[in-house]
Order: structure tokens, then C-alpha cells, then sequence
């Protein structure tokens, strides 16, 4: 046994230190968010803010479904139901997508720097690492749904049971468990840290949808995802502790295919062979802009698959939306409906801002990685060629430019050609198209910004993830809890015109392009004149 | 070709470089050398316009390094010391990159470095060692049509049978006129390939000149056997270290006086003579020793 899990202690140690700023960090920001909105519902329920019942309507609408799961408890819906219903899925992603950066951190990454390589040759055990790390995310996860339990129990509200808490709490934890698992058994399979992150992450993707599309449909779908079988403990509800243990079993499983594959397979190297590539490079791969394409070509696609996807989902469920909002007073009631507009038409305003935020993801991401090449030294290797500055930094522009059109293009043609499949008087593609472009100076100011970022603070580009957040905050949830407008003033979504409820206002368009050029040749000029960080 | 002058480049508190004056000529070949840390990498970065000088002045070409970067570099080939290659483009399509950016692209010449440097560029770049990126990057350089070749450490990596291959091929751009500057820490190569060398230390060039002129300030070693017992020798001032040994009589000297060594020694009747020139790792001592001791 020593020979496999020898000096297993000392590692796991040092990795608890090594990452004490990341897993507390994540701690804090996953049991602040969770609990940070206990009393947000409390104030929406019982101030009268919002109707009980609908309340319940509105998450029984299809669409909220197949956002966050099917709703339980609705004779009775206690803040504890309401609190459940909503955050729960919201709050397994984010302990999903923990799980698969802290696993790959310190498997996969740790192979491809060569630093694994170093550990190995101490007098360590085979499986010392793996050991260390599963020790590592056991922890943590532990640690987070105590503290998770703790805290909401401290902040409870109506509805919410000890016994609900620590439900809450322990299924996190299990669904966290999980993901480190499959992720550590993606990392066996993948031959390098990138790849092994991004299919861990397209499995937390897929599963979501599974859960999506099985608890609008077909249940069985939803209970197939671990996901979906997590929302039957219903919280809060019934408690039901049942789902737990298959989960937890099926964390073992792939726990001990881990260990068993990590034994069969070298080092450094994946079971899916790493296969030869092209002797010669493409005509295209003959410039800045060919290798900005060449780079970042399968995450593009990958992401525009991801966005048609969403965008399908949506649009899957215009006919169900349809029935449903033409027919309940109640919510035509809350959402203000006007008569001149389609039900369609009127919840398209809110699909739009949805999928224009979530497409500003990936565009942040490629404009960023300038700043990735600049840190890992291939930007210097350009720049050493005859390439100036400003044409390096102005390809991934014009390739951000270009692939927004496409995202927001997808998005439109995804909720439409879905939507009309399902809903003969879906609204035409032209004003699916018009209402997604309208975002598009939205997101290109916000690029802008990170323009100047990378401009002027070399390798501090992450602070724009936090404006986004920010963004996403105020604009979505922000809506429901009826944060004031000026709040939302502040990102450059909050002046997009709520096409077609509300006229298109050029002035606005105009002033959005007139500060994205500004931004951009700020950016740009800080960009020429620094120097690039060097090793 | 290449002309620096004055170069002062800090970070933050640290002093990089402090004052660097650099001259390479055309068809010269610039051994550029100096303990780790010294400011060469800086100082080839600051040619290649990747870095501003905080003062002073590069010229290449005639051209200002930083401003006129990317017209300097349609002839300038570079080799980085620490070659990173994106991990998931192959070395081939690496190398076809960089040739086609400097319009250079010269497929035969390209097939024949390849296979002279024994590089597979079908696989991709993040499993490749130390030594294939650097071949990558020397294979891109080779091939391409320059007329300044910046080489930074390029050797660190390569076997000692890539390392002839490599100094095959420096040693054609020299007889085809082009200009190397060459950082290197081995020594024995830089004295075979480079007629000029720049010593830089904490920063500061020490000492420039041709390798020919630097000899002259070193001590040669003379080994000398003679039929009669040597008299007299130790007391002369231009001797140093003198020792007998089983080989023979063994001492320093400085090279100018080596003629009139040999007409003293001559009356002994000598038996044999042997006189080693110094090499550069000597130079290179003595030079380190030398500052150490006086600070």
C-alpha cells in the first residue's frame, strides 16, 4: 500500500495551504450568495411584494421549469419551498463548476507544468497525488455544507426546517462530490489539462439540459442527471433523503474507475491518444488574425453550440408559453402585459437579455486571450516576427466583433426556428434578429472595457469578470427584486430599449458605438505604448 | 547593423541594465556573454523592440528597435531563450507561420533544416522537450532570409551532435556575410563560432573587443622542458605561477613577452615547447574573479 499512497498527509497539507485563498474564497462567495438572498425572498413574500400564488404561477411557467426545476409545495408555498425552488440548481452549478477547476488544478495541470513530474521523483507513493487531491475536495465540499447548513439555518426563514437545511447543505455537498469525481475521471481520459477542463465542463452542460428538457417533458431525463435527482429531495417540502445515496454511490463508481484508470496510464498522457497533427500549416495560419482564428476556433464553435442550444431550449417552450400566459390572469396581471403585443413578444425582451449576457462570456474570453498569449511568452514570439502591436490586438478584436454577430445571430435563429416549430405565431426571424443585434453595442462597450484593461493593467483582466457579475446581478435578479433603475444604468445592457415593446432609439445606439470606438483606441494606445510582461 | 548605445532599463527598483553599449557589424559574428542574470535576455529583447530602453538608444539597420519594429523585422531572425510554443498547433505549422509572416518562405530549405535537425513536425507543441521547441524556432530562423540573426542561448537544449549541426550552420551565415548576435554560456562554442565577443556583468558591458584582442590582455601557459637546468626564471616580473611539475617547467606569461621568453630560453637548449593559448572560460574567470575581489 505504502507504494501508492505514501506521503499522502504531507501533500494533501500542503495543498489545503497552497489553495487556502481559492477554497476559502469559493466558500465564502457560494454560502454568501446562497444565503445572502434568504432574506431578499423573505422581503418579496412577506412584504407583499409578490403575490404567493403568483409567484407559484410564474415559476410553474415552462420556461422557469426549464430553468430551475419543477416546482414543489405549491398548496403551501413557503418561503423555504420558494427559496428551494429557486436557488437550489443555481447553487449546484456554481459547487459543479468548483469541483471541476479545483480537481483539474491539481491533477491535470500539475501534469502538464512539470510540477507532478518533480513530486514524483520525491519519495512519494504512485497515487499519493490523487489521494491528496480527493482528500482535498472531500474537505471542502464537507466544509461547505456545514458551514452552508450553518448559515442558513442562522437565517432562516418561514418554511425552513433544521432538517431542510442540512438537506440543502448535504446535497450540495454530494453534487460537489460528484463533480469532483467525474471530473478526476475526465482527467484520466483527456490528454491535457485543457481538454480534460473542458469536458468536464460540457458534463455539467449536458446534464443540465438533461434535467431541462426531462422536467418539462420526460421525467425520466431528469432523473437519469444527477441534477435532476437532487431537486426530488424536494427541500424544504418533504426532505426527502433518498436521492442522496444513489448519487454518492455513483461518486464511488467513478472514484474508483479514477484510481483504477490513473493506474493503467502514464503520466503526462490521456487514454485518448494525443494523434498526429499537420505537417505543414494551412494556407489561412498567415497571420495575426489566422492565428487568433486558428487558436480559439473550437471554443467559438463550442460556445455557439452551448448558445443554440440554450436558445433552443427557450424556444422549445413558446407554445407551452403561450397557452399558459394567455391563459392566467394572474401572472398577465404581474408582468404588466400590454394588449398590442404578443405573450411571445413580451417574454422574447427578457430571452434576449438573458442570452446577450450569457453570450458575453465567451466574447470576454476572447478578447482576453491577448492576455493570455502576452503571459505565457507567444506574444513576444509574434512580436519578434514583422508584427506590430496594434495589428496583434486588433485581430482578436475584429475576431470578437465577428463572432458576437454569429452568437447573437445563433441565439435569434435558435429561439426562432425552435420556437416556430412548436408556435405558429411566433414573432418573424427579422425581429428575432433586430432584438438580438440591438444588444450587440451593449456587449461590445463591455469588451472595450477589458480593452482598456489590458491596455493599462497587464494581467488584471479578471476584474472585468467582476463588472459582468455585476451586470448579471442587476439586470436579472435585479428585475425580480425590483433593485432601482439607475442601478442598472450603470452597465451598458440597462439602455438596450426593450425592443419591440419599446422603440428603437438611435441616440442610444450611436452613443454605445461612439464609446466602444472610444474605448477601444484608449486600449489600444496604452497597449502600444507598455511594455508586454515578460518572463 | 546593430548599434546600441547608453541602454538603461529598470524594473520597478531593479536595474536590468545600466548603460550597455553594443556594436555588431556587418558579417560579424557577436558572442554576447555573462553570468545568469546579467541583463543579456533583457538587453536581446530590448533589440528586438519587445522591451523599451528606459534611456538610450537601439539602432538596427539604421532604424530605431522600438519604434520601427515590425520593418526591422522582415530581416531580423530571433531565438528566444526560453522557446514557448502554443501547445496545440504542431512545430510544422509553427515554422510555416513564422516563414510566411516574413514573406520568406523557402520550402526546400525548410524540408532540408527539418531533417538535418531530426525534428517531427507533425506533433504538437505541448509534447515536445526543451530542446525540440528549440529547434522549432532554430529550423523557422534558418529558413527564413535574414540579414541579423538574434540567438539567445539557442544551444541549451540540443545534444552535442544538434549542436554541430548548429554551428554548421552559423558558421555558413557567417561565410554568406550575415551578422549573429549570439548569447551563449558555453564557452567553447562561442569561441569557435564568434570573431568578436561582449562580456556584460550585473548590467554593465565589461569588456568588448575581438577575441584575438582579448588574448592579448590574458597569460599564456608555457610548459617547457630543457636540456639545462633553468636559472633564474622566477625572478623575472613578467613570469606568474611559476611550478615545476613532472611535465616540465610550468608558468605564465603575458603574450607580448613571449618572444623574448623563448630567446631567454633558448641557450638551455629546450626539448620541448608547448604554449597554450588562454581560452575564454580563463578570460571569463579571471574577469569574474577579478571584480569579485574588488568589491
Amino acid at each position: 500500500m505504502n507504494k501508492y499512497i505514501a506521503k499522502t498527509r504531507i501533500l494533501f497539507l500542503n495543498m489545503l495551504r497552497r489553495d487556502r485563498l481559492v477554497w476559502s474564497l469559493w466558500i465564502v462567495a457560494v454560502v454568501g450568495f446562497i444565503v445572502g438572498l434568504v432574506p431578499v425572498f423573505d422581503n418579496l413574500l412577506l412584504a407583499g411584494e409578490m403575490d404567493r400564488l403568483a409567484m407559484v404561477e410564474m415559476m410553474k411557467n415552462p420556461a422557469m421549469i426549464a430553468l430551475v426545476g419543477p416546482v414543489y409545495g405549491e398548496a403551501d408555498y413557503t418561503l423555504g419551498a420558494a427559496f428551494a425552488n429557486y436557488m437550489l440548481v443555481f447553487s449546484l452549478l456554481i459547487v459543479g463548476v468548483m469541483n471541476v477547476f479545483l480537481v483539474t488544478r491539481h491533477t491535470r495541470l500539475e501534469e502538464d507544468t512539470g510540477r507532478m513530474e518533480l513530486l514524483r521523483a520525491l519519495p512519494v507513493g504512485r497515487h499519493a497525488n490523487l489521494m491528496a487531491t480527493a482528500l482535498l475536495t472531500l474537505s471542502v465540499n464537507v466544509l461547505l455544507a456545514v458551514i452552508l447548513t450553518v448559515f442558513l439555518y442562522l437565517f432562516r426563514g418561514q418554511g425552513m426546517s433544521m432538517e431542510g437545511c442540512v438537506l440543502f447543505g448535504v446535497s450540495m455537498g454530494v453534487i460537489g462530490i460528484f463533480f469532483a469525481a467525474t471530473t478526476a475521471f475526465l482527467s484520466q481520459i483527456a490528454s491535457n489539462n485543457r481538454s480534460a477542463l473542458s469536458m468536464s465542463i460540457l458534463l455539467l452542460l449536458i446534464l443540465y439540459v438533461m434535467r431541462a428538457v426531462g422536467d418539462v417533458w420526460h421525467e425520466s431525463l431528469a432523473l437519469i442527471s444527477p441534477l435532476g435527482l437532487i431537486l426530488r429531495t424536494k427541500i424544504f417540502v418533504q426532505d426527502s433523503w433518498w436521492p442522496v445515496l444513489p448519487i454518492v454511490a455513483l461518486s464511488l463508481v467513478f472514484a474508483g474507475l479514477t484510481l483504477f484508470l490513473s493506474d493503467k496510464r502514464d503520466m503526462g498522457s490521456g487514454l485518448l491518444p494525443e494523434k498526429a497533427g499537420r505537417e505543414h500549416g494551412a494556407t489561412w495560419l498567415s497571420g495575426p488574425f489566422g492565428l487568433a482564428f486558428k487558436l480559439t476556433k473550437n471554443t467559438i464553435i463550442l460556445w455557439g453550440v452551448v448558445i443554440f442550444m440554450l436558445a433552443a431550449m427557450y424556444g422549445s417552450v413558446f407554445g407551452e408559453l403561450d397557452a399558459y400566459l394567455s391563459s392566467n390572469a394572474t401572472i398577465q396581471a404581474m408582468i404588466a402585459m400590454d394588449p398590442r403585443f404578443t405573450p411571445v413578444e413580451q417574454f422574447m425582451v427578457l430571452l434576449m437579455m438573458v442570452m446577450s449576457i450569457i453570450s458575453t462570456v465567451p466574447i470576454l474570453a476572447l478578447v482576453n486571450r491577448i492576455s493570455h498569449e502576452e503571459k505565457n511568452g507567444f506574444l513576444e514570439l509574434m512580436l519578434c516576427q514583422p508584427v506590430s502591436k496594434t495589428s496583434m490586438i486588433s485581430s482578436y478584436l475584429v475576431l470578437t466583433l465577428v463572432t458576437s454577430v454569429c452568437y447573437q445571430f445563433i441565439a435569434a435563429f435558435g429561439l426562432w426556428s425552435v420556437g416556430s416549430m412548436v408556435l405558429e405565431t411566433t414573432p418573424t426571424l427579422t425581429s428575432f434578429i433586430v432584438s438580438a443585434f440591438l444588444y450587440l453595442p451593449a456587449i461590445w462597450v463591455i469588451a472595450g472595457m477589458l480593452i482598456v484593461i489590458i491596455g493599462f493593467l497587464p494581467g488584471k483582466s479578471a476584474i472585468i469578470y467582476y463588472y459582468l457579475g455585476y451586470a448579471i446581478v442587476v439586470n436579472y435578479i435585479g428585475r425580480l427584486i425590483k433593485m432601482p433603475e439607475w442601478t442598472r444604468k450603470l452597465t451598458s445592457y440597462g439602455y438596450i430599449p426593450q425592443y419591440p415593446l419599446e422603440e428603437i432609439s438611435l441616440s442610444v445606439h450611436v452613443g454605445l458605438l461612439a464609446l466602444f470606438v472610444l474605448l477601444c483606441a484608449v486600449g489600444f494606445y496604452g497597449f502600444r505604448k507598455r511594455d508586454i510582461l515578460t518572463k | 547593423m546593430l548599434q546600441a548605445t547608453n541602454i538603461h532599463k529598470n524594473f520597478g527598483k531593479v536595474t536590468a541594465l545600466d548603460g550597455v553599449d553594443l556594436t555588431l557589424n556587418e558579417g560579424e559574428i557577436l558572442g554576447f556573454i555573462g553570468p545568469n542574470g546579467a541583463g543579456k535576455t533583457t538587453m536581446m529583447r530590448i533589440i528586438m523592440g519587445v522591451l523599451q530602453a528606459d534611456q538610450g538608444e537601439t539602432k538596427v539597420f539604421g532604424l530605431d528597435s522600438w519604434q520601427n519594429a515590425v520593418e526591422i523585422h522582415q530581416k531580423v531572425a530571433y531565438v528566444p531563450g526560453d522557446v514557448n510554443l502554443w501547445p496545440n498547433l504542431t512545430g510544422g505549422e509553427v515554422i510555416d507561420l513564422f516563414l510566411r509572416l516574413k514573406d520568406a518562405h523557402q520550402k526546400n530549405q525548410k524540408q532540408q533544416l527539418i531533417e538535418q535537425f531530426e525534428l517531427d513536425p507533425t506533433k504538437k507543441c505541448r509534447t515536445y522537450s526543451k530542446g525540440n521547441r528549440q529547434k522549432v524556432a532554430l529550423v523557422a530562423a534558418f529558413a527564413s532570409d535574414a540579414d541579423l540573426y538574434v540567438l539567445d542561448e539557442p544551444t541549451s537544449g540540443l545534444d552535442p551532435l544538434m549542436e554541430k549541426v548548429f554551428q554548421a550552420k552559423v558558421l555558413k551565415l557567417a561565410e554568406a556575410g550575415k551578422s549573429v548576435l549570439l548569447s551563449s554560456h558555453i564557452l567553447s562554442e562561442v569561441e569557435k563560432l564568434c570573431n568578436k565577443v561582449s562580456i556584460i556583468r550585473e548590467g554593465k558591458i565589461i569588456e568588448t573587443g575581438t577575441l584575438s584582442e582579448m588574448k592579448h590582455l590574458t597569460r599564456m601557459q608555457v610548459i617547457v622542458k630543457t636540456q639545462k637546468k633553468l636559472k633564474g626564471l622566477h625572478e623575472s616580473p613578467y613570469i606568474h605561477d611559476y611550478r615545476e611539475t613532472s611535465k616540465g617547467t610550468s608558468f605564465s606569461i603575458n603574450s607580448e613577452y613571449i618572444g623574448d621568453i623563448v630567446a631567454y630560453l633558448t641557450p638551455f637548449g629546450i626539448t620541448d615547447l608547448q604554449c597554450l593559448p588562454p581560452t575564454l572560460e580563463e578570460l571569463f574567470m579571471s574577469h569574474y574573479s577579478e571584480r569579485g575581489q574588488s568589491e
